[in-house]
């Protein structure tokens, strides 16, 4: 049999007995788990035990994954779970750990801004509250919709909207203060 | 950029440009799997564990059961040996059983 390449059709695989056939979903979203915790937790190490424990529950749970929605925003509903945990019961995060700012720090930003203006952001970001950098990183970072997200935090759809208007506005105050 | 308030797409823009990298740092999807095959592995073998003790507490029961009704129904000294020497080979014949079974779980982990 070939490798399936519908999320739903690997999940049923996985349900019918052949453990390898995670493995895709593995690499298919390991980044994005990933990217999440990071923007959550703006800790390396932590951003992989957040990844880890994401897909080990999501196999242990994979039963009740019943594609009424995408798997991606079943599975960051998970990460997104696990990462708000380890913000609650360890160190809040103020700055990005060496690992991440080295890959933050790429000419990509460099190039289109100047260095004062980075540096605002960046401070600006760790302002916010973890589940305020979530929001940031699911919208902006990793373009979910609305609808998306408000089913992976869950929230309404309309309290994802003022929040995301909120934090703007409060991005724009710390970056002038 | 101090002096004017950012629009939404500016803002939108300079967030998505001081992002952290999203790549998964190299062997990340290797541990996954190792740990999700244990987590299989040692799923197996509690549903085996709890398989067999099942099957042995089923088996004991019965053995008890039979060894009750005998005793009731035995009424002379030559009939309780012999009844004695029954029920052994009944137990060593269930112990056997339950050997089998579980050598054949193990087989399967």
């Amino acid at each position: 049999m070939g490798i399936p390449t519908d999320d739903m059709e690997i999940v049923q695989r996985v349900l019918e007995g052949d453990t390898e056939a995670f493995g895709t979903l593995v690499q298919r979203y390991s980044g994005k788990v990933y990217g999440l915790a990071v923007g959550m937790l703006h800790d390396a190490e932590r951003a992989e035990d957040v990844t880890q424990e994401t897909f080990l529950r999501a196999y242990e749970h994979l039963d009740s994954f019943r594609g009424a929605s995408a798997f991606t925003t079943w599975l960051y509903r998970i990460a997104y779970n696990r990462a708000a945990e380890h913000c609650r019961r360890q160190r809040p995060f103020g700055r990005l750990d060496e690992r991440c700012r080295t890959v933050a720090e790429e000419p990509a930003a460099a190039e289109r801004y100047d260095a004062e203006t980075v540096v605002r952001m960046r401070r600006a970001l760790s302002r916010l509250s973890s589940d305020d950098r979530a929001l940031v990183t699911l919208f902006y970072e990793e373009e979910c919709t609305v609808s998306e997200i408000a089913q992976m935090m869950n929230l309404s759809q309309a309290n994802v909207k003022v929040r995301l208007h909120r934090i703007r506005g409060r991005l724009r105050q710390y970056m002038e203060e | 950029m101090n002096d004017e308030r950012m629009n939404d797409e500016r803002l939108a823009a300079l967030i998505r440009a001081v992002a952290p990298r999203k790549e998964a740092p190299v062997g990340l999807d290797t541990r996954i799997m190792a740990q999700i095959r244990l987590h299989e592995r040692r799923r197996r073998e509690r549903r085996a564990v709890m398989a067999m003790a099942g099957y042995c507490m089923a088996a004991v029961a019965a053995v008890l059961v039979v060894m009750c009704a005998c005793l009731q129904s035995v009424d002379s000294p030559e009939g309780m040996w012999r009844l004695l020497a029954l029920l052994a080979g009944i137990i060593v014949a269930m112990v056997i059983a339950c050997g089998d079974r579980a050598t054949e779980i193990l087989r399967r982990l």
